[in-house]
């Protein structure tokens, strides 16, 4: 009975040529050239991506900033800025804002909001102001007016002093006193002849005489210690005289000049309360205004040149214009910055010094804006990766999202490594949205890791990398192509050529049933095959320039590939394409080099013997195997243990090991093969070399799904080419892969000639029937597996490994006198 | 006389530095006009014998601007202060002559300041006063102006710290006599040398007078030099000091004996109207220039 539901089976039949490259008719395409086609404006197969787009841009909250995941090439960039330039012309255009001195705190400067485009006007007003103020005050001030007032007050003090000088130098004269001027101060000494009297003269005095002159000595330096501490008095007095001269000449100049300015901004609040600001500053310190030599006290030595162009006591007044929107005239918008180069300075301001005679100095003309606050009242476009690496930016990013302002701080302080004079500018306000383009995996880590990330970016914005090849998608994509031709000024493509660009985009997605979204290399493949057709003075590009494109494309990297394939025609590297081997298969892996990847057939092998139930993965102890290559071992492993010999112990000691491989080994993709090569080894079958085989297994002995499914197939059959096709070689895949297979023209050729096969697996069992020629059997009704099958062989090997381990342990404890160590 | 006929290879620049007085005007003032004329610096630093008898007495204190208590002073002190003057008139001497790459020396001298300095004088020199023309200073200034030894070139009397303009015209005041036209020369001298605009203030009684000056003027700067002219009455000091108030010379240079520095009071005025250094010429005794 079982022979006859063995014998019943069906057999596994190759796929035929039709399902291993289903191809796009250009009759189908209802056009003759692209030039006929309506160019595309939306991307398409992103309904997904710009639904989060619309959302992420209208809705108005704080925390609903963007983050765009997608691959590379997959039209992320352009797609966002399409769609946020056209939002943000469409929006008012945002506050100017401007740093100024503040009077009250200097190391503070304060920051201004102005109407926009008002900016850019104030700070040359200011200019002006300061200009026309250092004309118009020196001036007033060498009017003979001026001159007469202030000549009155210094002269009013220098008679003070004189006439007290005078008054106390002829009363100690009187006495035969005199005064000194010493290096310590002035001093009182008796005189003789106008001389001072000689220490020993004054010693060898009466006593009486000596008190007399000590008393008015003493007496007269009381007044002098008097006269003297009335001096700063005085002279403070006349300072503030003088500087209550100057504030009234100065607020007269300064009203006028203030006052056309103000005319000139009326209405804007900052600036009239600025102008206020200002105009009590002026009063206070016109002597920055008055000429040079008023306050400085060296005289000009005749080799000495100054430079006065900088003049920057003057910056006090001065605007410094951070942001200004002003559109000259044109309708401007919010604005669209996209920051490159994310470094902490250029995301949020830098404040850069000047070196003056060996110290580093700054004021707030100084304060350079960063992207933060052009982008400010609009969109900030950034790359994740790179806001990521670069040092505090991602932090101080964060920062500004969640104060809603920007403080501007520089690495070297974050570090304390300047200790020089620095400003703290007054935060601005901000109001942006922020676009962070990057990676999936990015946006996983970020969301797992980093516990600010979900509150400040809430709306992914999800990018396919696909489309589904629909006939509705596949005229979307000839438009798309279409497009993409117009935009890059390449010639048009005719039908055939835009089929054959379909085809090939299916096989980029590794899905028949697929169109890869990935624009970038769609269009590096489009202006590759205009270079081609322009070689071939075509006016469209054609079929052959697609081709000519993919395979020089090929060409040009798989230069690692062919030394592969040579190492193994060349027997360096082991592989049989026919006959047949115990415990011998041939796997298939991807390699990937690049954009580039191909497949490489690789032998693997599995040798059994009596042990404690292990299967040893060669490739794990040499820590040469990844973790799913574990895996994968470890479910056969599962796999044998659950379906043979389950009465007894698994005596099973296995090794499985992947021949001449030197680069490591990851995925489960060779677990089928890897159990194909367990059970011929148990089994003592041999296996057909000219068979590969892909796809991995689960602990039901089903085959599944593997990647790479085209090139794993092109991989085995350059290998069996290479060798002489036979008609007998081919590759077993999981039934579910035959959707992804878009092989290449000469391998569909083959196996339409039936030089080459490709079999779809569903279960071990049908593999191994393949491989072996010998069903796999079933259990029976009396829990055997049948005579002659795979399985009963597996079983009835792994029975006697049990039965001996079994004899062998009893020997061994017999030959063991009570009491001595187990063995185990 | 042209200007280029002038000859100061031999003169030098005494600058009579005390530990009590400014350093920087006298200095400064010495180095512009050594710089104008080719001179060598000479500084003399004076230890005044009148500083070490008063340090000697037993109750010498001294009083400084604004202090609270009068400081004691001992020979030991005052040795001291002696020393660092001298070191800080050195050093900024050498620093201001090695700037204007000018010859220069220094020494030390014990004695009264002004025969010290007086001593220190030979024939064709300048003598430079500290111009602390405040309080008392001015009438000391006044009687040391008048002791400068005949075979001296003149006087340089330096302004007051913090007063002196560094930009202005280099006015020379000519009242028409042979000295009149060394004030000129010398003028222009170092109105060449500091880049900044000569200025004639003619002291003429008649209008023939003042063409003279002016006539004169033109021959000794040459036909294209830019010379300005303003005329004033002799025997209106007031009217000077108004101009020098007006114009604010960066240097004025004026016959130390004629119109109008040669009058205690008003020199003393005309110090306190210009606020810049002021080279007073003495008139050569025989005449000839």
């Amino acid at each position: 009975m079982t022979k006859r539901r063995q014998t019943r089976a069906p057999a596994i039949k190759s796929l035929p040529a039709g399902v291993l490259r289903p191809t796009c008719d250009p009759k189908t395409l209802g056009f003759g050239s692209t030039s006929e086609l309506e160019p595309i404006e939306t991307l398409i197969g992103q309904d997904r991506a710009l639904g989060a787009v619309r959302f992420g841009t209208g809705i108005d909250r704080p925390g609903y900033n963007m983050f765009v995941l997608g691959p590379q090439g997959s039209g992320r960039h352009t797609a966002i800025l399409s769609y946020l330039g056209q939002k943000a012309q469409d929006a008012p255009a945002p506050d100017d804002w401007v740093y100024v001195h503040n009077f009250a705190s200097q190391h503070r400067p304060q920051a201004i909001r102005l109407p926009a485009g008002i900016a850019a006007p104030f700070r040359d007003a200011m200019a002006e102001l300061v200009d026309d103020l250092r004309n118009a005050i020196p001036t007033q001030f060498q009017s003979d007016e001026y001159r007469e007032k202030r000549r009155a007050i210094d002269a009013e003090f220098e008679e003070t002093q004189e006439h007290a000088f005078d008054e106390l130098r002829q009363k100690a004269e009187a006495q035969q006193i005199g005064i000194l001027r010493t290096p310590m101060g002035f001093a009182l000494a008796p005189l003789q002849d106008g001389q001072v009297v000689k220490p020993e003269v004054f010693n060898a005095l009466p006593e009486e005489q000596r008190s007399v002159i000590e008393a008015r000595i003493s007496a007269l330096q009381t007044d002098l210690t008097a006269m003297l501490e009335r001096f700063p008095l005085l002279e403070k007095r006349r300072r503030e005289q003088v500087r209550k001269l100057n504030a009234e000449l100065t607020g007269m100049i300064v009203d006028a000049s203030i006052k056309s300015v103000a005319d000139q901004f009326a209405g804007i609040g900052a600036i009239q309360k600025r102008l206020v600001e200002i105009r009590e500053d002026l009063v206070q310190n016109v002597e920055l205004f008055l000429p040079q030599e008023e306050t400085e006290a060296r005289i000009a030595l005749p080799q000495k040149s100054e430079t006065r162009s900088l003049e920057p006591q003057f910056n006090r007044y001065l605007v410094n214009v951070m942001i200004t929107n002003d559109g000259d005239g044109d309708k401007l918008g919010a604005p669209l910055v996209c920051e490159d180069h994310p470094t902490l300075s250029n995301l949020v301001g830098r404040i850069e010094h000047q070196s003056q005679f060996g110290a580093l100095v700054t004021d707030f003309t100084m304060i350079r804006p960063g992207a933060l606050h052009r982008a400010n009242g609009g969109y900030l476009v950034i790359d994740a990766r790179k806001v990521l690496s670069e040092m505090f930016s991602w932090e101080a990013l964060k920062r500004a999202l969640r104060g809603n302002s920007i403080t501007i701080v520089s690495a070297a302080e974050q570090l304390s490594l300047v200790s020089t004079t620095s400003l703290e500018p007054e935060p601005i306000p901000l109001k942006v949205k922020v676009v962070l383009i990057g990676e999936r995996i990015l946006y996983y880590l970020l969301s797992t890791l980093d516990p600010d990330f979900s509150d400040l970016f809430k709306v992914e914005i999800d990018f396919e990398q696909e489309l589904k090849r629909s006939p509705e998608n596949v005229a979307l994509y000839a438009r798309l192509i279409a497009t993409i031709a117009k935009k890059e000024n390449l010639r048009p493509l005719n039908a055939p050529a835009v089929a054959r660009l379909i085809d090939e985009t299916a096989r980029l997605a590794e899905d028949a049933e697929r169109l890869s979204l990935r624009v970038g290399q769609l269009a590096d493949l489009l202006r590759e095959a205009d270079y081609w057709a322009s070689e071939k003075k075509r006016r469209h590009i054609a079929i052959a320039d697609i081709d000519k494109a993919v395979e020089e494309q090929i060409q040009r990297a798989d230069r690692i590939r062919d030394r592969s394939h040579e190492t193994i025609e060349r027997g360096i590297v082991l592989i049989d394409t026919d006959g047949e081997a115990v415990g011998q298969i041939n796997g298939l892996s991807v390699i990937g080099l690049g954009n580039f990847s191909f497949g490489r057939p690789a032998r693997i092998t599995a040798r059994v013997r009596m042990g404690s139930g292990k299967v040893v993965d060669i490739e794990r102890e040499t820590k040469l195997g990844g973790p799913l290559h574990s895996k994968g071992v470890l479910i056969l492993s599962s796999f044998l243990a659950a379906n043979y010999a389950l009465d007894v112990p698994m005596s099973l000691w296995a090794s499985l090991v992947f021949e001449q491989s030197y680069g490591g080994v990851d995925g489960d993709s060779a677990s089928s093969a890897e159990l194909y090569a367990l059970l011929s080894a148990l089994a003592g079958i041999p296996l057909k070399q000219s068979l590969a085989v892909t796809g991995s297994v689960n602990q039901n002995g089903q085959v599944q799904a593997i990647g790479g499914v085209n090139q794993k197939i092109e991989g085995f059959f350059d290998v069996c080419n290479a060798q002489g096709l036979t008609g007998k070689q081919g590759v077993l895949i999981p039934s579910a892969n035959v959707a992804h297979l878009m092989l290449r023209s000469d391998v569909v050729k083959a196996c339409a000639k039936g030089r080459f096969h490709i079999y779809p697996v569903d279960t071990i069992a049908n593999g191994i029937r393949l491989l072996s020629g010998l069903p796999a059997g079933q259990r029976g009704s009396n829990g055997e597996f049948p005579k002659g099958t795979v399985n009963g062989l597996v079983e009835a090997r792994l029975r006697q490994f049990a039965d001996t381990r079994k004899q062998f342990g009893s020997e061994l404890s017999d030959r063991h006198a009570p009491g001595d160590a187990a063995w185990h | 006389m042209a200007l280029n006929q002038q000859d100061h290879r031999s003169c030098r620049i005494v600058i009579g530095l005390k530990a009590a007085s400014d350093i920087d005007p006298p200095v400064d003032a010495a180095t512009v006009l050594a710089s104008a004329i080719k001179a060598e610096l000479v500084g003399v630093f004076i230890e005044e014998e009148a500083m070490m008898d008063l340090a000697g007495l037993p109750f010498a204190t001294a009083v400084s601007f604004g202090a609270s208590k009068p400081q004691r002073l001992t020979p030991d002190t005052m040795k001291q202060a002696m020393a660092r003057g001298a070191m800080m008139c050195q050093r900024a001497l050498s620093a201001r002559a090695t700037s204007a790459q000018i010859k220069w020396s220094f020494s030390h001298r014990r004695g009264s300041a002004p025969e010290t300095a007086r001593a220190a004088l030979n024939a064709g020199d300048y003598l430079v006063l500290s111009g602390q023309n405040h309080g008392f200073g001015s009438y000391e200034l006044i009687e040391e102006l008048r002791s400068v030894p005949r075979h001296s070139s003149g006087v340089l009397i330096a302004a007051r710290q913090h007063q002196k303009p560094a930009k202005g015209p280099v006015i020379a005041v000519d009242d028409g006599d042979t000295t009149g036209a060394k004030t000129l020369a010398l003028a222009a001298r170092i109105a060449a040398a500091t880049g900044q605009q000569l200025m004639l203030f003619a002291v003429a009684g008649t209008d023939a007078d003042a063409d003279r000056i002016v006539q004169r003027a033109r021959e000794l700067t040459g036909p294209t030099a830019a010379i300005e002219v303003h005329r004033f009455l002799p025997n209106a000091p007031r009217s000077i000091a108004a101009g020098f108030m007006h114009f604010m010379p960066s240097f004025v240079v004026a016959d130390l004996e004629g119109e109008p520095f040669g009058h205690d009071r008003t020199a003393l005025d005309l110090f306190r109207a210009t606020k810049a250094p002021v080279v007073l010429i003495r008139a050569d005794e025989s005449g000839k220039q």
